[in-house]
């Protein structure tokens, strides 16, 4: 039995579904291309702090993945946290993207941060077919790209897409979580990638990812 | 519904259906996660056949936008019918600005060469790409290539160029030379002459491979490392040439052979149109400034 859909619960979709989907892919695009740069989706999909009540959709990147990239070909896994909210009505109902029980026949999972802990239910692919893979995308608390001369960093990335190293904080990221990210680097080419959103904001770690633990400084 | 001056709205912005483009946007994003693997995509038939750059149309009508800027090259040049027919495909389907000039473009798309304009951090270049397999030519199986690259299994890859020093004293592969991608996999660079191939190794450019007809796709990010297999005894090497350009007398650039005419007189002149355009104004400039200073003086 389905139930009747309630359309208060159904956030905006873009306002343009063609070039607004090309603006959010791009944004998409270049963060993982260019793993650990803070990328804003605000422009395109306005944040919670844009919109009026009634439409309040707290999720605003992680929706604007979800419009951009899930379709009927997207199997979709929904957290006990994420199952909570509007994110399941609004899947179905923009994306018609079937949501499925089981992460592994997932090919995008949506998570809060502090129900990451394995990575083990979710596809990382094969050795011949490395690409069949899970991505991820991970509500946190706060997200940071910090300048490469700070003393305080949650981790240190390297590997394709950073030039050098880049500095990044995610809030209340635990040291397992942190080790989680990097067992998944040593798994590649096989692993998850992962979009880390905060509201309207957007950070991608790729499985090309390597990446350190960093310092907490005196501040 | 959007109204885009210059656009024919019989089609859909830059051609493609949505569910398409999100299909190879979701494939774009896997192949950057996974540097130098092929990804398969669910090719579309386009209004154009395999051979004239179909992978690389249907990757770039899958990123561009509005505000972007196109440039089209084929073998460096931007006025030959490839480009140009390009270049008005998605003026016509997406009513973008399009240029000739490196620097200027957001998307360049390629046929066979990497401008000699040193890329920016935020350009993306599009390579069409023949064959995207580096193994196909040695293993015909698609079974069996893909066990190789899951193996790592490249020794014939190597055995291959060995066996060019073995016959000729050095190696004759001059184009699509085969690179090792992020110290994992091996890749085709589509048929850029192995001049271009040092162009592909840490650069500031997102660049992205399309095979139309192989229905794959694949990957680099920006500065990722690519380094073109080669032996410590044999290093990989670039062509050089004793000649100039003809017509702006740079050396540093990769030449064209122009035969002449019939009697086997011949000229070399720069493959790319733009940076030859260039250095070929820049040199009449210097000369009127010189005589200006005469006239001065």
């Amino acid at each position: 039995m389905s139930k009747a859909l309630n359309t208060r619960q159904l956030w905006r979709p873009f306002n343009d579904p063609v070039l607004d989907a090309q603006a959010a892919f791009r944004q998409i695009m270049r963060a993982l291309a260019e793993p650990g740069n803070l990328t804003d989706l605000s422009g395109i999909y306005p944040g919670k702090d844009q919109l009026s009540s009634g439409m309040l959709n707290p999720l605003s990147a992680a929706f604007v993945v979800a419009l951009t990239l899930l379709d009927q070909d997207t199997p979709v896994w929904l957290s006990p946290v994420m199952s909570q909210g509007e994110l399941a009505t609004n899947l179905r109902f923009h994306c018609d993207a079937p949501i499925v029980d089981a992460p592994k026949a997932a090919s995008f999972a949506f998570l809060s941060l502090e129900e990451l802990e394995s990575l083990e239910p979710f596809n990382p692919g094969s050795e011949t077919h490395p690409y069949q893979s899970g991505t991820l995308i991970v509500e946190v608390p706060g997200l940071a790209s910090l300048p490469s001369q700070a003393s305080s960093y949650g981790m240190i990335l390297s590997g394709p897409g950073i030039a050098d190293s880049r500095k990044i904080a995610i809030d209340s990221i635990k040291p397992q979580q942190i080790h989680l990210l990097q067992q998944n680097h040593e798994r590649f080419p096989l692993g998850c990638d992962f979009l880390f959103t905060c509201g309207s904001a957007l950070m991608a770690i790729s499985r090309s990812t390597d990446l350190q633990a960093g310092e907490q400084g005196e501040n | 519904m959007t109204d885009r001056p210059g656009q024919d709205e019989a089609y859909n912005f830059a051609y493609l259906d949505e569910q398409t483009k999100r299909m190879i946007r979701r494939a774009i994003l896997k192949g950057i996660a996974i540097p130098g693997c092929q990804i398969p995509f669910g090719g579309r038939e386009m209004p154009l056949p395999y051979g004239w750059g179909t992978g690389g149309i249907q990757v770039t009508a899958s990123i561009l936008g509005p505000d972007d800027c196109l440039k089209v090259i084929d073998q460096g040049a931007d006025d030959t019918t490839n480009a140009v027919s390009i270049r008005r495909f998605f003026e016509r389907t997406a009513g973008i600005r399009s240029t000739l000039i490196t620097e200027e473009a957001d998307v360049i798309q390629t046929r066979h060469r990497i401008p000699e304009t040193p890329l920016k951090a935020g350009q993306t270049l599009v390579y069409q790409v023949p064959i995207p397999e580096p193994l196909r030519f040695i293993e015909p199986s698609e079974t069996a290539t893909r066990r190789m690259h899951a193996l790592e299994d490249y020794g014939v890859m190597h055995l291959k160029l060995y066996e060019d020093i073995a016959r000729y004293g050095h190696v004759s592969t001059a184009y699509a030379y085969p690179v090792m991608v992020n110290q994992r996999y091996v890749m085709d660079p589509s048929p850029i002459p192995k001049f271009d191939n040092p162009k592909l190794h840490m650069s500031p450019a997102l660049q992205l491979f399309g095979a139309g007809r192989e229905k794959r796709l694949y990957a680099l990010p920006p500065y990722t490392r690519v380094e073109s297999l080669d032996f410590e005894d044999f290093p990989f090497e670039v062509q050089k040439w004793d000649e100039q350009c003809a017509l702006c007398g740079a050396t540093d650039s990769f030449l064209d052979e122009v035969i002449t005419d019939d009697e086997g007189s011949r000229l070399f002149v720069c493959s790319d149109t733009d940076y030859c355009q260039k250095r070929q104004k820049r040199l009449t400039q210097s000369s009127s400034e010189v005589r200006k200073e005469e006239l001065a003086s």
